[in-house]
């Protein structure tokens, strides 16, 4: 470990070294650092000093006209599938190595891709926020708010037993501990925690507020242990299971809708995709979608592989 | 000035420590003048090629031309980032805050102590002490709080880079900030072990309220910056950045600024022990909890407290670029580490933890320090905080656990294999 460490420090050095000699400072690929824009900052001040601007009107948007779902699959190209299909061997480190690597290293379970190329752990889910709309009864559907069920969220032999789970802010979350080794549970979201977990151990944890997309779990006693959560105030979300399905009902018909596609693997949302046959590029904010009251939309989409590893 | 406090560390990077003195010394004459007259903050340029790196690479897009214009839109949308931060915090030698009493702003940084410790070094007319910051702080601190200082690439432990609003030794809970009491602390006693010094017989109280009026200053406006730079990742490259008063203002510097409001309320009180910790019982307790899979301390720390458990863990400022130990693809790794290098000069080392057979304290020797450290963790660090009991008799640690945690933790460098305690030389990095 030590000379590892000292190792890790030599490359650093040198690297460093070689660097200075073309760069002042700035990165490979970032532009220079760029004097400020004065007269815009003036104007800035001003407008934030005074309290111009005020609060944004909120954009009248139309009533909803009924519930509808949206459903349809993830997957690669046929020749993509094959480059996902063995999952690395994960960076085991620590005492409690040799328990956690009883019966073989853990895997990465970042990336799970069936030998069809169907992809598993896709998060679909509604960007807008709904917290503002006129009529909510008739933008979010009873089976879709609210929900109190108790969400679990587990370990075992050292890995997460969900790499992706989807929840809203009301339920609880129930982490627990069916390991023989103690674990320590940390959430990056807006109500961080990050705790010790004895086997046998179960923390309740209840969110705060939404995350605008999915937050990083992991353990520190076992650095490589990694998952996600995304938390919602409502239910218009979904992960793809091993088939690469997935399906969202009761979501407002007839009016704008925002969906948000976003991998694990792929570093975040994903914007380059076949859907339905058409190549497309969706906008960062997420992809437009308009459905039909009592109709159901599917979306058989191929994902572009650039963006991910495993 | 960016040129010159690279090229300073650059050279002394790596050097027996000898000479890093010296080169130290160098880079101090340097940096006086560098500092000086047209001071600016530096953006955060690891955060923003993180969130923005392939766009502003060119390689936003298969054509050519479409990827210098999304290029092209991103710089100037980081253009109006600028813009926006000079807006609502000025610049090293002029620092602003917008004057939002509603908002609590003033309530947290209080301007009228800002010229104490922003600023080029001096005095003013009455002959008061000015850029004390300057003075004292910014070899380590940098002028942008973000922990590159020409001194930071020199040291084994890294300064604090201020911008992530994260700080270790507070008696709040993870997430939440620190305290007034608790930066004082800090700057007061210095953090042992480290390079972080005690200001005790440099700064007179008022100088040290002014300099954490400043940090707090510097560590609020780095957080408005992540903010902004994240906004832009939901933002094409041709969209136009927000920089309403709703959004600079209400959203954005208002939540931030909420949660150092809030710090003095989420103290963790702290319950007195129901026997004494130096009660040999009390310690014995202690040992058993710290080797045992309730309380788990051995796992990181070693069932010998020699801080010996788990190596491979990095701390937050260090894996906000890039999870280093996760990294499974060699090549990937290589690139991800040189262009963290060449933004940061700062290459990612592992974060420690502590041996415990020094009996070191970063952030006090106390017992109420090491309650708080043990019951709620060290933000931004591996250490986690006690896993309590949820219910009465349920797994977990009880008050009482804790304060038997203390004790064993307070005897551990007089156990018997303890080695002779060891000279602190955390300071300077090990020569290779
Ligand atoms: C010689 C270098 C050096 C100087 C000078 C220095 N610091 Fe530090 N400072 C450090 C290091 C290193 C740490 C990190 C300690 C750690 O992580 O345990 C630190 C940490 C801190 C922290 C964070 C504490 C926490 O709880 O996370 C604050 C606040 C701070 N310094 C403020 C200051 C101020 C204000 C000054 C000037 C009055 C100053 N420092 C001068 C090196 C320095
Ligand atoms: C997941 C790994 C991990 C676990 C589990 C852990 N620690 Fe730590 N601990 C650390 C690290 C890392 C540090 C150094 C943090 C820093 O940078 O200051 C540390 C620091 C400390 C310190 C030093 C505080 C100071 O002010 O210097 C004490 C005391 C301590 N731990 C006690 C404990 C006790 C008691 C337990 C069990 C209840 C425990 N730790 C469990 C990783 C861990």
């Amino acid at each position: 470990m030590k000379t590892m460490l000292r190792r890790s420090e030599l490359l650093a050095g040198a690297l460093l070294l070689a660097s200075s000699l073309f760069a002042a400072g700035c990165g490979p690929n970032l532009p220079a650092e760029r004097p400020v824009d004065r007269e815009l900052a003036e104007q800035i001040r001003a407008d934030i000093s005074e309290g111009t601007g005020g609060p944004a009107v909120a954009v009248a948007r139309p009533d909803p006209t009924g519930w509808a779902t949206l459903s349809g699959s993830f997957k690669f190209a046929p020749g993509d599938a094959s480059k996902f299909s063995n999952p690395p061997a994960l960076a085991v480190s620590g005492d409690d190595g040799a328990y956690c690597n009883r019966g073989g290293a853990p895997k990465s379970q970042s990336l799970l891709v069936d030998g069809e190329g169907n992809i598993a752990n896709v998060v679909i889910f509604l960007g807008d926020n709904l917290s503002k709309v006129e009529k909510p009864e008739l933008w979010i559907h009873p089976s879709a708010t609210g929900s109190t069920e108790p969400v679990t969220f587990d370990q075992k032999a050292c890995v997460f037993l969900s790499p992706i789970t989807t929840m809203q802010v009301s339920q609880p979350l129930h982490i627990l501990n069916s390991d023989g080794v103690g674990h320590n549970t940390k959430l990056e979201n807006a109500n961080p925690m990050s705790e010790i977990l004895p086997p046998g151990g179960k923390i309740t944890y209840e969110h705060r507020k939404e995350e605008r997309q999915p937050y990083a779990v992991s353990c520190n006693i076992h650095p490589w242990m990694k998952a996600y959560i995304l938390v919602r105030n409502n239910g218009y979300f979904a992960q793809t299971d091993e088939q690469g399905k997935f399906k969202i009902e009761n979501l407002p018909a007839g009016v704008d809708l925002t969906m948000k596609v976003w991998h694990e693997a792929a570093g975040g949302f994903l914007t380059d995709v076949t859907v339905n046959g058409e190549t497309k590029k969706w906008p960062k904010k997420g992809f437009p979608v308009k459905l039909t009251a009592d109709g159901e939309m599917k979306l058989d989409v191929v994902l572009d592989a650039g963006p991910f590893s495993n | 000035m960016n040129r010159l406090a690279n090229t300073c560390r650059t050279t002394s990077n790596g050097w027996p420590a000898v000479w890093a003195v010296a080169v130290l010394a160098s880079v101090g004459m340097l940096v006086a003048g560098c500092g000086s007259p047209d001071a600016q903050f530096k953006s955060n340029r690891a955060f923003i090629a993180k969130s923005l790196g392939e766009e502003l690479a060119g390689e936003g897009s298969d054509d050519a031309s479409e990827a210098r214009a999304i290029r092209q839109g991103r710089i100037e949308q980081l253009d109006t980032v600028n813009a926006a931060l000079a807006a609502m915090f000025g610049q090293p030698d002029d620092p602003f805050v917008v004057p939002d009493a509603e908002l609590g702003v003033t309530d947290v940084i209080d301007d009228a102590l800002l010229p104490t410790a922003a600023g080029a070094v001096g005095r003013d007319e009455n002959g008061y002490a000015r850029g004390l910051y300057r003075q004292h702080c910014v070899h380590c601190h940098g002028v942008t709080g973000d922990g590159d200082g020409p001194t930071a690439p020199l040291l084994k432990r890294y300064p604090r880079d201020f911008r992530m609003g994260k700080f270790k030794f507070k008696r709040t809970p993870l997430g939440a900030k620190p305290t007034d009491e608790d930066l004082h602390k800090v700057i007061y006693d210095g953090v042992a072990g480290t390079a972080m010094p005690s200001f005790k017989a440099l700064l007179a109280e008022d100088e040290i309220d002014a300099i954490i009026n400043y940090v707090k200053y510097l560590s609020i406006r780095g957080e408005v910056e992540r903010k902004l730079i994240t906004e832009l990742t939901f933002l094409e490259a041709n969209e136009e950045v927000d920089v309403s008063k709703d959004m600079l203002v209400d959203t954005f510097l208002a939540d931030v600024v909420a949660k150092w409001q809030q710090a003095e309320e989420s103290a963790t009180p702290v319950p007195a022990p129901s026997g004494s910790i130096t009660d040999q019982a009390a310690i014995e307790r202690g040992k058993v909890l710290f080797q045992g899979k309730t309380a788990n301390c051995f796992s990181c720390h070693g069932v010998t407290g020699l801080g010996d458990g788990q190596l491979g863990d990095y701390d937050d400022w260090t894996k906000d670029f890039a999870d280093w130990g996760n990294i499974l693809d060699a090549d990937e790794k290589a690139e991800k580490l040189e262009q963290y290098i060449e933004l940061t000069g700062l290459p990612p080392r592992n974060i420690q933890p502590r041996n415990l057979r020094q009996g070191v304290y970063r952030g006090g020797r106390r017992p109420v320090d090491l309650y708080w450290r043990i019951r709620n963790g060290i933000e931004g660090t591996p250490m986690p905080a006690a896993g309590m009991q949820q219910s009465p008799g349920g797994p977990g640690l009880t008050e009482d656990d804790i304060w038997d945690l203390i004790a064993y933790v307070k005897h551990l460098p007089y156990e018997t294999i303890s080695r002779p305690p060891e000279a602190v030389v955390e300071n300077l990095r090990e020569n290779p």
